[in-house]
Protein backbone atom coordinates (compact mmCIF):
# COMPACT_ATOMS: atom_id res chain seq x y z
CA UNK A 1 0.00 0.00 0.00
CA UNK A 2 2.78 2.36 1.00
CA UNK A 3 4.68 1.64 -2.20
CA UNK A 4 1.53 2.27 -4.21
CA UNK A 5 1.13 5.68 -2.56
CA UNK A 6 4.70 6.62 -3.41
CA UNK A 7 4.20 5.66 -7.04
CA UNK A 8 0.95 7.64 -7.18
CA UNK A 9 2.68 10.68 -5.67
CA UNK A 10 5.50 10.53 -8.20
CA UNK A 11 2.96 10.37 -11.02
CA UNK A 12 1.11 13.38 -9.66
CA UNK A 13 4.33 15.35 -9.37
CA UNK A 14 5.32 14.37 -12.91
CA UNK A 15 2.05 15.64 -14.30
CA UNK A 16 2.50 18.93 -12.46
CA UNK A 17 6.02 19.31 -13.76
CA UNK A 18 4.83 19.26 -17.36
CA UNK A 19 2.19 21.97 -16.79
CA UNK A 20 3.11 25.63 -17.15
CA UNK A 21 4.04 27.55 -14.03
CA UNK A 22 1.86 30.62 -13.88
CA UNK A 23 3.24 33.79 -12.36
CA UNK A 24 1.97 34.30 -8.84
CA UNK A 25 1.52 38.01 -8.42
CA UNK A 26 -0.24 41.07 -9.76
CA UNK A 27 -0.16 42.40 -13.30
CA UNK A 28 2.14 45.26 -12.22
CA UNK A 29 4.59 42.80 -10.73
CA UNK A 30 4.47 40.72 -13.90
CA UNK A 31 5.16 43.81 -16.02
CA UNK A 32 8.11 44.75 -13.79
CA UNK A 33 9.51 41.25 -14.10
CA UNK A 34 9.01 41.33 -17.90
CA UNK A 35 10.87 44.66 -18.06
CA UNK A 36 13.77 43.40 -16.00
CA UNK A 37 14.09 40.19 -18.04
CA UNK A 38 13.30 41.78 -21.43
CA UNK A 39 10.25 39.57 -21.94
CA UNK A 40 6.55 40.05 -22.66
CA UNK A 41 3.75 39.44 -20.23
CA UNK A 42 1.52 36.74 -21.66
CA UNK A 43 -1.86 37.42 -20.11
CA UNK A 44 -4.18 34.46 -20.57
CA UNK A 45 -7.86 35.24 -20.13
CA UNK A 46 -9.33 32.01 -18.93
CA UNK A 47 -12.76 30.76 -18.10
CA UNK A 48 -13.06 27.27 -16.75
CA UNK A 49 -16.77 26.79 -17.45
CA UNK B 1 -11.66 26.15 -25.87
CA UNK B 2 -9.77 27.51 -22.88
CA UNK B 3 -9.22 23.98 -21.68
CA UNK B 4 -7.95 22.86 -25.05
CA UNK B 5 -5.51 25.76 -25.23
CA UNK B 6 -4.21 24.81 -21.79
CA UNK B 7 -3.87 21.14 -22.57
CA UNK B 8 -2.45 21.40 -26.06
CA UNK B 9 -0.34 24.52 -25.75
CA UNK B 10 0.56 25.72 -22.26
CA UNK B 11 1.11 22.20 -20.89
CA UNK B 12 2.98 21.08 -23.99
CA UNK B 13 6.62 20.37 -23.04
CA UNK B 14 7.62 21.18 -26.61
CA UNK B 15 7.00 24.91 -26.06
CA UNK B 16 8.16 25.03 -22.47
CA UNK B 17 11.58 26.47 -23.18
CA UNK B 18 10.13 29.13 -25.47
CA UNK B 19 7.72 30.21 -22.74
CA UNK B 20 10.55 30.41 -20.19
CA UNK B 21 12.69 32.50 -22.52
CA UNK B 22 10.10 34.94 -23.80
CA UNK B 23 7.16 35.28 -21.45
CA UNK B 24 6.11 36.07 -17.93
CA UNK B 25 2.91 34.07 -17.91
CA UNK B 26 -0.05 35.37 -15.99
CA UNK B 27 -3.52 33.95 -15.92
CA UNK B 28 -6.73 35.94 -15.47
CA UNK B 29 -9.34 33.46 -14.31
CA UNK B 30 -12.96 34.57 -14.70
CA UNK B 31 -13.84 32.57 -11.59
CA UNK B 32 -11.56 34.66 -9.38
CA UNK B 33 -12.05 38.23 -8.28
CA UNK B 34 -8.56 39.34 -9.27
CA UNK B 35 -9.08 37.76 -12.68
CA UNK B 36 -12.45 39.44 -13.15
CA UNK B 37 -10.81 42.82 -12.58
CA UNK B 38 -8.37 42.11 -15.41
CA UNK B 39 -11.24 41.12 -17.71
CA UNK B 40 -12.83 44.47 -16.92
CA UNK B 41 -9.61 46.48 -17.22
CA UNK B 42 -8.87 45.15 -20.72
CA UNK B 43 -12.53 44.87 -21.80
CA UNK B 44 -12.28 41.18 -22.63
CA UNK B 45 -15.54 39.64 -23.79
CA UNK B 46 -14.40 36.30 -25.16
CA UNK B 47 -12.21 33.45 -23.95
CA UNK B 48 -9.66 32.30 -24.57
CA UNK B 49 -8.06 35.67 -25.26
CA UNK B 50 -4.30 35.93 -25.05
CA UNK B 51 -2.95 39.42 -24.62
CA UNK B 52 0.73 40.32 -24.60
CA UNK B 53 2.01 43.34 -22.73
CA UNK B 54 5.47 44.91 -22.96
CA UNK B 55 7.81 45.90 -20.15
CA UNK B 56 6.45 49.46 -20.49
CA UNK B 57 2.98 48.18 -19.58
CA UNK B 58 1.56 48.86 -23.08
CA UNK B 59 -0.41 46.27 -25.02
CA UNK B 60 1.62 44.60 -27.75
CA UNK B 61 -0.95 42.37 -29.39
CA UNK B 62 -3.78 39.90 -28.80
CA UNK B 63 -5.37 36.83 -30.25
CA UNK B 64 -8.84 35.48 -29.59
CA UNK B 65 -9.91 31.85 -29.78
CA UNK B 66 -8.02 28.63 -30.12
CA UNK B 67 -8.13 25.73 -32.56
CA UNK B 68 -5.61 22.95 -33.05
CA UNK B 69 -2.88 22.38 -34.00
CA UNK B 70 -0.89 24.06 -31.19
CA UNK B 71 2.00 24.64 -33.63
CA UNK B 72 -0.17 27.09 -35.55
CA UNK B 73 -1.07 28.93 -32.38
CA UNK B 74 2.61 29.00 -31.48
CA UNK B 75 3.35 30.81 -34.74
CA UNK B 76 0.88 33.50 -33.71
CA UNK B 77 2.70 33.86 -30.40
CA UNK B 78 6.10 33.96 -32.11
CA UNK B 79 4.89 36.80 -34.32
CA UNK B 80 3.93 38.70 -31.19
CA UNK B 81 7.41 38.23 -29.78
CA UNK B 82 9.01 39.28 -33.06
CA UNK B 83 6.70 42.29 -33.40
CA UNK B 84 5.42 41.09 -36.78
CA UNK B 85 2.07 42.70 -37.64
CA UNK B 86 1.25 43.31 -34.00
CA UNK B 87 -1.16 45.92 -32.73
CA UNK B 88 1.80 47.87 -31.42
CA UNK B 89 3.71 47.71 -34.74
CA UNK B 90 0.61 48.69 -36.73
CA UNK B 91 -0.19 51.57 -34.38
CA UNK B 92 3.36 52.89 -34.75
CA UNK B 93 3.22 52.55 -38.55
CA UNK B 94 -0.11 54.34 -38.66
CA UNK B 95 1.14 57.13 -36.38
CA UNK B 96 4.10 57.64 -38.69
CA UNK B 97 1.93 57.59 -41.83
CA UNK B 98 -1.68 58.52 -41.07
CA UNK B 99 -2.57 57.94 -44.75
CA UNK B 100 -1.72 54.23 -44.51
CA UNK B 101 -5.13 52.66 -45.24
CA UNK B 102 -3.72 49.13 -44.95
CA UNK B 103 -2.51 49.79 -41.41
CA UNK B 104 -5.90 51.32 -40.56
CA UNK B 105 -7.65 48.23 -41.91
CA UNK B 106 -5.49 45.82 -39.96
CA UNK B 107 -6.05 47.86 -36.82
CA UNK B 108 -9.78 47.69 -37.44
CA UNK B 109 -9.51 43.90 -37.69
CA UNK B 110 -7.56 43.78 -34.43
CA UNK B 111 -10.29 45.69 -32.64
CA UNK B 112 -12.92 43.56 -34.24
CA UNK B 113 -11.28 40.38 -32.88
CA UNK B 114 -11.28 42.11 -29.54
CA UNK B 115 -15.07 42.57 -30.01
CA UNK B 116 -14.71 46.34 -29.69
CA UNK B 117 -17.12 47.38 -32.45
CA UNK B 118 -16.82 51.11 -31.74
CA UNK B 119 -13.04 51.12 -32.18
CA UNK B 120 -13.13 48.82 -35.21
CA UNK B 121 -15.79 51.02 -36.85
CA UNK B 122 -13.60 54.05 -36.23
CA UNK B 123 -10.74 52.45 -38.20
CA UNK B 124 -13.01 51.03 -40.91
CA UNK B 125 -14.29 54.56 -41.51
CA UNK B 126 -10.69 55.75 -41.85
CA UNK B 127 -10.08 53.02 -44.45
CA UNK B 128 -13.04 54.18 -46.54
CA UNK B 129 -11.94 57.81 -46.27
CA UNK B 130 -8.26 57.13 -47.05
CA UNK B 131 -8.88 54.65 -49.86
CA UNK B 132 -12.35 55.16 -51.36
CA UNK B 133 -11.58 53.13 -54.50
CA UNK B 134 -10.12 50.08 -52.73
CA UNK B 135 -6.55 50.09 -54.02
CA UNK B 136 -4.57 49.74 -50.81
CA UNK B 137 -4.73 45.97 -50.52
CA UNK B 138 -6.95 42.92 -50.13
CA UNK B 139 -8.26 40.87 -47.26
CA UNK B 140 -8.45 37.10 -47.53
CA UNK B 141 -10.76 35.04 -45.38
CA UNK B 142 -8.90 31.93 -44.28
CA UNK B 143 -11.97 29.74 -43.92
CA UNK B 144 -14.31 30.88 -46.65
CA UNK B 145 -11.51 31.48 -49.12
CA UNK B 146 -12.72 34.75 -50.58
CA UNK B 147 -10.56 37.81 -51.12
CA UNK B 148 -11.91 41.37 -51.17
CA UNK B 149 -10.31 44.83 -51.17
CA UNK B 150 -9.87 46.34 -47.70
CA UNK B 151 -12.33 49.09 -48.52
CA UNK B 152 -15.06 46.68 -49.60
CA UNK B 153 -14.70 44.69 -46.41
CA UNK B 154 -14.69 47.90 -44.38
CA UNK B 155 -17.95 49.03 -45.96
CA UNK B 156 -19.51 45.62 -45.32
CA UNK B 157 -18.46 45.75 -41.68
CA UNK B 158 -19.74 49.28 -41.24
CA UNK B 159 -23.05 48.15 -42.74
CA UNK B 160 -23.19 45.41 -40.12
CA UNK B 161 -22.35 47.80 -37.30
CA UNK B 162 -25.10 50.19 -38.40
CA UNK B 163 -27.62 47.34 -38.39
CA UNK B 164 -26.72 46.45 -34.82
CA UNK B 165 -26.94 48.45 -31.65
CA UNK B 166 -29.95 50.49 -30.70
CA UNK B 167 -30.37 52.59 -33.84
CA UNK B 168 -30.58 49.72 -36.38
CA UNK B 169 -30.11 51.51 -39.68
CA UNK B 170 -30.14 49.40 -42.87
CA UNK B 171 -29.01 52.22 -45.20
CA UNK B 172 -25.28 51.44 -45.16
CA UNK B 173 -25.79 47.72 -45.86
CA UNK B 174 -28.27 48.50 -48.63
CA UNK B 175 -25.70 50.84 -50.14
CA UNK B 176 -23.14 48.04 -49.94
CA UNK B 177 -25.44 45.69 -51.87
CA UNK B 178 -25.97 48.34 -54.57
CA UNK B 179 -22.30 49.16 -54.88
CA UNK B 180 -20.86 45.63 -54.72
CA UNK B 181 -23.37 43.51 -56.62
CA UNK B 182 -20.74 40.89 -57.41
CA UNK B 183 -19.10 40.78 -53.99
CA UNK B 184 -18.39 37.41 -52.36
CA UNK B 185 -19.88 39.08 -49.28
CA UNK B 186 -23.17 39.82 -51.04
CA UNK B 187 -25.12 36.92 -49.59
CA UNK B 188 -23.84 37.64 -46.11
CA UNK B 189 -24.88 41.25 -46.58
CA UNK B 190 -28.38 40.16 -47.59
CA UNK B 191 -28.49 37.73 -44.66
CA UNK B 192 -27.65 40.52 -42.21
CA UNK B 193 -30.38 42.67 -43.73
CA UNK B 194 -32.74 39.72 -43.59
CA UNK B 195 -32.36 39.38 -39.84
CA UNK B 196 -33.27 43.07 -39.61
CA UNK B 197 -36.27 42.79 -41.96
CA UNK B 198 -37.48 39.68 -40.15
CA UNK B 199 -39.02 41.86 -37.46
CA UNK B 200 -38.19 45.56 -37.37
CA UNK B 201 -39.60 47.43 -40.39
CA UNK B 202 -43.14 47.57 -41.69
CA UNK B 203 -44.76 44.74 -43.63
CA UNK B 204 -44.51 46.61 -46.94
CA UNK B 205 -40.83 47.42 -46.54
CA UNK B 206 -40.16 43.81 -45.61
CA UNK B 207 -42.09 42.55 -48.64
CA UNK B 208 -40.02 44.73 -50.97
CA UNK B 209 -36.79 43.51 -49.39
CA UNK B 210 -37.68 39.82 -49.45
CA UNK B 211 -38.94 40.01 -53.05
CA UNK B 212 -35.46 41.23 -54.01
CA UNK B 213 -33.64 38.74 -51.78
CA UNK B 214 -35.57 35.69 -53.03
CA UNK B 215 -35.30 36.81 -56.66
CA UNK B 216 -31.55 36.78 -56.19
CA UNK B 217 -31.47 33.32 -54.54
CA UNK B 218 -34.64 31.59 -55.79
CA UNK B 219 -33.46 28.05 -54.99
CA UNK B 220 -32.03 28.68 -51.54
CA UNK B 221 -34.37 27.27 -48.88
CA UNK B 222 -32.94 29.47 -46.12
CA UNK B 223 -33.70 32.57 -48.14
CA UNK B 224 -37.21 31.39 -48.97
CA UNK B 225 -37.82 30.46 -45.34
CA UNK B 226 -36.75 33.93 -44.21
CA UNK B 227 -39.62 35.47 -46.17
CA UNK B 228 -42.06 32.76 -45.11
CA UNK B 229 -41.23 33.43 -41.46
CA UNK B 230 -42.00 37.10 -41.91
CA UNK B 231 -45.34 36.27 -43.56
CA UNK B 232 -46.16 33.93 -40.67
CA UNK B 233 -45.27 36.67 -38.22
CA UNK B 234 -47.52 39.20 -39.96
CA UNK B 235 -50.26 36.65 -40.63
CA UNK B 236 -49.88 38.33 -43.98
CA UNK B 237 -49.99 37.38 -47.61
CA UNK B 238 -50.97 33.69 -47.43
CA UNK B 239 -51.09 33.31 -51.21
CA UNK B 240 -47.44 34.31 -51.44
CA UNK B 241 -46.78 32.15 -48.38
CA UNK B 242 -48.22 29.03 -50.02
CA UNK B 243 -46.16 29.70 -53.12
CA UNK B 244 -43.02 29.97 -50.98
CA UNK B 245 -43.91 26.93 -48.90
CA UNK B 246 -44.43 24.83 -52.03
CA UNK B 247 -41.08 25.95 -53.38
CA UNK B 248 -39.34 25.21 -50.09
CA UNK B 249 -40.85 21.74 -49.98
CA UNK B 250 -39.75 21.13 -53.54
CA UNK B 251 -36.12 22.13 -52.98
CA UNK B 252 -35.83 20.34 -49.63
CA UNK B 253 -37.88 17.22 -50.33
CA UNK B 254 -34.89 14.90 -50.38
CA UNK B 255 -33.47 16.23 -47.18
CA UNK B 256 -36.00 18.11 -45.05
CA UNK B 257 -34.17 20.17 -42.43
CA UNK B 258 -35.92 20.29 -39.03
CA UNK B 259 -35.78 24.07 -38.68
CA UNK B 260 -37.16 24.52 -42.16
CA UNK B 261 -39.95 22.04 -41.53
CA UNK B 262 -40.74 23.82 -38.28
CA UNK B 263 -41.04 27.10 -40.15
CA UNK B 264 -43.38 25.44 -42.63
CA UNK B 265 -45.51 24.05 -39.79
CA UNK B 266 -45.64 27.49 -38.18
CA UNK B 267 -46.84 28.96 -41.43
CA UNK B 268 -49.56 26.34 -41.91
CA UNK B 269 -50.77 26.82 -38.34
CA UNK B 270 -50.87 30.60 -38.85
CA UNK B 271 -52.95 29.98 -41.94
CA UNK B 272 -55.25 27.65 -40.02
CA UNK B 273 -54.18 24.49 -41.84
CA UNK B 274 -53.28 22.11 -39.01
CA UNK B 275 -53.46 19.12 -41.31
CA UNK B 276 -50.67 20.40 -43.56
CA UNK B 277 -48.62 21.29 -40.48
CA UNK B 278 -48.97 17.67 -39.39
CA UNK B 279 -47.94 16.44 -42.83
CA UNK B 280 -44.81 18.51 -42.90
CA UNK B 281 -43.62 18.28 -39.27
CA UNK B 282 -45.90 15.79 -37.58
CA UNK B 283 -45.65 12.47 -35.89
CA UNK B 284 -43.69 10.78 -38.70
CA UNK B 285 -41.13 13.51 -39.14
CA UNK B 286 -38.60 12.44 -36.53
CA UNK B 287 -38.94 8.70 -37.05
CA UNK B 288 -38.34 9.22 -40.77
CA UNK B 289 -35.25 11.23 -39.99
CA UNK B 290 -34.03 8.73 -37.41
CA UNK B 291 -34.48 5.96 -39.93
CA UNK B 292 -32.56 7.69 -42.68
CA UNK B 293 -29.87 8.69 -40.19
CA UNK B 294 -29.54 5.07 -39.09
CA UNK B 295 -29.06 3.88 -42.66
CA UNK B 296 -26.42 6.61 -43.05
CA UNK B 297 -24.65 5.40 -39.92
CA UNK B 298 -24.62 1.77 -41.06
CA UNK B 299 -23.32 2.89 -44.46
CA UNK B 300 -20.63 4.90 -42.72
CA UNK B 301 -19.65 2.04 -40.44
CA UNK B 302 -19.44 -0.43 -43.33
CA UNK B 303 -17.30 2.02 -45.26
CA UNK B 304 -14.72 2.33 -42.50
CA UNK B 305 -14.58 -1.30 -41.41
CA UNK B 306 -14.10 -2.08 -45.11
CA UNK B 307 -11.01 0.11 -45.04
CA UNK B 308 -9.98 -1.20 -41.64
CA UNK B 309 -9.72 2.38 -40.34
CA UNK B 310 -11.73 4.55 -37.93
CA UNK B 311 -12.97 1.37 -36.32
CA UNK B 312 -14.07 2.95 -33.07
CA UNK B 313 -16.14 5.56 -34.84
CA UNK B 314 -17.57 2.87 -37.11
CA UNK B 315 -18.64 0.70 -34.19
CA UNK B 316 -20.09 3.72 -32.39
CA UNK B 317 -22.14 4.61 -35.48
CA UNK B 318 -23.47 1.07 -35.82
CA UNK B 319 -24.35 0.97 -32.12
CA UNK B 320 -26.17 4.28 -32.36
CA UNK B 321 -28.23 3.01 -35.30
CA UNK B 322 -29.06 -0.07 -33.31
CA UNK B 323 -30.09 1.98 -30.29
CA UNK B 324 -32.61 3.80 -32.48
CA UNK B 325 -33.98 0.56 -33.95
CA UNK B 326 -33.14 -2.24 -31.51
CA UNK B 327 -35.56 -4.73 -33.06
CA UNK B 328 -34.63 -4.29 -36.69
CA UNK B 329 -33.17 -7.55 -37.93
CA UNK B 330 -31.51 -5.64 -40.76
CA UNK B 331 -29.61 -3.34 -38.39
CA UNK B 332 -28.82 -6.25 -36.06
CA UNK B 333 -27.21 -8.28 -38.82
CA UNK B 334 -25.40 -5.21 -40.21
CA UNK B 335 -24.09 -4.29 -36.76
CA UNK B 336 -22.97 -7.88 -36.19
CA UNK B 337 -21.04 -7.83 -39.47
CA UNK B 338 -19.44 -4.53 -38.46
CA UNK B 339 -18.49 -5.93 -35.05
CA UNK B 340 -16.85 -8.93 -36.71
CA UNK B 341 -14.85 -6.78 -39.12
CA UNK B 342 -13.80 -4.60 -36.19
CA UNK B 343 -12.51 -7.70 -34.37
CA UNK B 344 -15.33 -7.89 -31.83
CA UNK B 345 -16.88 -11.23 -32.57
CA UNK B 346 -18.10 -11.62 -28.99
CA UNK B 347 -20.22 -8.49 -29.37
CA UNK B 348 -21.62 -9.80 -32.64
CA UNK B 349 -22.68 -13.00 -30.91
CA UNK B 350 -24.16 -11.02 -28.06
CA UNK B 351 -26.57 -9.12 -30.30
CA UNK B 352 -27.01 -11.60 -33.14
CA UNK B 353 -26.05 -15.01 -31.77
CA UNK B 354 -27.91 -18.03 -30.35
CA UNK B 355 -30.06 -15.83 -28.08
CA UNK B 356 -31.38 -14.00 -31.15
CA UNK B 357 -32.13 -17.35 -32.76
CA UNK B 358 -34.11 -18.54 -29.74
CA UNK B 359 -36.05 -15.32 -29.62
CA UNK B 360 -37.01 -15.53 -33.30
CA UNK B 361 -37.48 -19.25 -33.56
CA UNK B 362 -40.80 -19.03 -35.40
CA UNK B 363 -39.82 -16.15 -37.68
CA UNK B 364 -38.89 -17.42 -41.13
CA UNK B 365 -37.31 -14.20 -42.42
CA UNK B 366 -35.26 -13.59 -39.28
CA UNK B 367 -34.00 -17.18 -39.20
CA UNK B 368 -33.07 -17.44 -42.87
CA UNK B 369 -31.10 -14.17 -42.65
CA UNK B 370 -29.43 -15.42 -39.48
CA UNK B 371 -28.49 -18.71 -41.12
CA UNK B 372 -27.06 -17.13 -44.27
CA UNK B 373 -25.23 -14.47 -42.26
CA UNK B 374 -23.29 -16.95 -40.12
CA UNK B 375 -22.89 -19.40 -42.98
CA UNK B 376 -21.17 -16.70 -45.02
CA UNK B 377 -19.11 -15.62 -42.01
CA UNK B 378 -18.09 -19.26 -41.36
CA UNK B 379 -18.67 -18.69 -37.64
CA UNK B 380 -21.23 -19.71 -35.02
CA UNK B 381 -21.94 -22.66 -37.30
CA UNK B 382 -23.67 -25.03 -34.89
CA UNK B 383 -26.34 -22.50 -34.04
CA UNK B 384 -26.59 -21.48 -37.70
CA UNK B 385 -27.07 -25.11 -38.75
CA UNK B 386 -29.81 -25.55 -36.19
CA UNK B 387 -31.49 -22.39 -37.48
CA UNK B 388 -31.06 -23.54 -41.09
CA UNK B 389 -32.67 -26.93 -40.43
CA UNK B 390 -35.46 -25.25 -38.54
CA UNK B 391 -36.19 -22.74 -41.27
CA UNK B 392 -36.40 -25.26 -44.14
CA UNK B 393 -38.78 -27.20 -41.94
CA UNK B 394 -40.85 -24.04 -41.45
CA UNK B 395 -40.81 -23.07 -45.15
CA UNK B 396 -39.86 -26.03 -47.30
CA UNK B 397 -40.84 -24.15 -50.47
CA UNK B 398 -38.76 -21.02 -49.90
CA UNK B 399 -35.61 -21.01 -52.04
CA UNK B 400 -33.82 -18.47 -49.84
CA UNK B 401 -34.15 -20.77 -46.82
CA UNK B 402 -32.51 -23.60 -48.75
CA UNK B 403 -29.80 -21.26 -49.98
CA UNK B 404 -29.15 -20.14 -46.39
CA UNK B 405 -28.85 -23.75 -45.26
CA UNK B 406 -26.42 -24.48 -48.09
CA UNK B 407 -24.06 -21.72 -46.95
CA UNK B 408 -23.80 -23.27 -43.47
CA UNK B 409 -23.28 -26.78 -44.81
CA UNK B 410 -20.59 -25.49 -47.15
CA UNK B 411 -18.85 -23.74 -44.26
CA UNK B 412 -19.01 -27.03 -42.33
CA UNK B 413 -17.54 -28.81 -45.37
CA UNK B 414 -20.60 -31.04 -45.75
CA UNK B 415 -20.36 -30.69 -49.54
CA UNK B 416 -22.96 -33.26 -50.43
CA UNK B 417 -25.47 -31.76 -48.04
CA UNK B 418 -24.61 -28.26 -49.28
CA UNK B 419 -25.10 -29.33 -52.91
CA UNK B 420 -28.47 -30.87 -52.17
CA UNK B 421 -29.68 -27.73 -50.42
CA UNK B 422 -28.27 -25.50 -53.17
CA UNK B 423 -29.97 -27.56 -55.88
CA UNK B 424 -33.23 -27.32 -54.01
CA UNK B 425 -32.80 -23.51 -53.97
CA UNK B 426 -32.32 -23.45 -57.77
CA UNK B 427 -35.31 -25.68 -58.27
CA UNK B 428 -37.58 -23.42 -56.21
CA UNK B 429 -36.18 -20.04 -57.26
CA UNK B 430 -38.05 -17.66 -59.55
CA UNK B 431 -36.67 -17.61 -63.07
CA UNK B 432 -35.07 -14.24 -62.53
CA UNK B 433 -32.92 -15.60 -59.66
CA UNK B 434 -32.11 -19.06 -60.99
CA UNK B 435 -28.78 -18.07 -62.54
CA UNK B 436 -27.69 -16.40 -59.30
CA UNK B 437 -28.31 -19.55 -57.28
CA UNK B 438 -26.75 -21.66 -60.02
CA UNK B 439 -23.49 -19.84 -59.28
CA UNK B 440 -23.79 -21.01 -55.69
CA UNK B 441 -23.78 -24.61 -56.88
CA UNK B 442 -20.62 -23.96 -58.87
CA UNK B 443 -19.03 -22.37 -55.84
CA UNK B 444 -19.72 -25.47 -53.75
CA UNK B 445 -18.39 -27.77 -56.48
CA UNK B 446 -15.21 -25.72 -56.77
CA UNK B 447 -14.68 -25.87 -53.01
CA UNK B 448 -15.27 -29.62 -53.02
CA UNK B 449 -12.78 -30.15 -55.87
CA UNK B 450 -10.17 -28.03 -54.10
CA UNK B 451 -10.65 -30.04 -50.93
CA UNK B 452 -10.12 -33.34 -52.79
CA UNK B 453 -6.76 -32.14 -54.14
Amino acid sequence: MKRFLVVALVLVLASFASAQNWFKGTLDQAVAKAKAENKLVLLDFYSGG
Amino acid sequence: MCKLLGEQYYANPKFREYFDNHFVMLRADSDEKIGQELFKKFKINATPTVLTIGGDGAEVDWTVGYGPPPEKFHQTMQKMVEGDGTFKALSEAFAKNPKDAAAAFLLARKWSYRTDSAKSAEYYRLVVTLDPTGKSGTYKDEYQKWTVPYTEYAEFSLGGTALGGTTRDPAAMKAFIQKYAKSPLLKQAYARLSSYYSSVPSKDEATAFYAEFTAKYPEDPEVLVAWLNRITRDKGDFVKGVELADRIRLVTQRNPVPRTSQSLANFYFAKGDAEEAENVYGKDFMSDRASSLSYDMIDYANYWVGRNANLEAAVRAAETALKLFPDSSYFLSQAAGIYIKAGKEDKALEIYGPAYFQKNIGNKNALSSYTAFWGNQGKNLDSALEAGRKVVELSPNDYYCWYALSTVLLAKKDYDGALKAAEKAVELADDAFKSYYQKNIEKIKTAQAAEKK
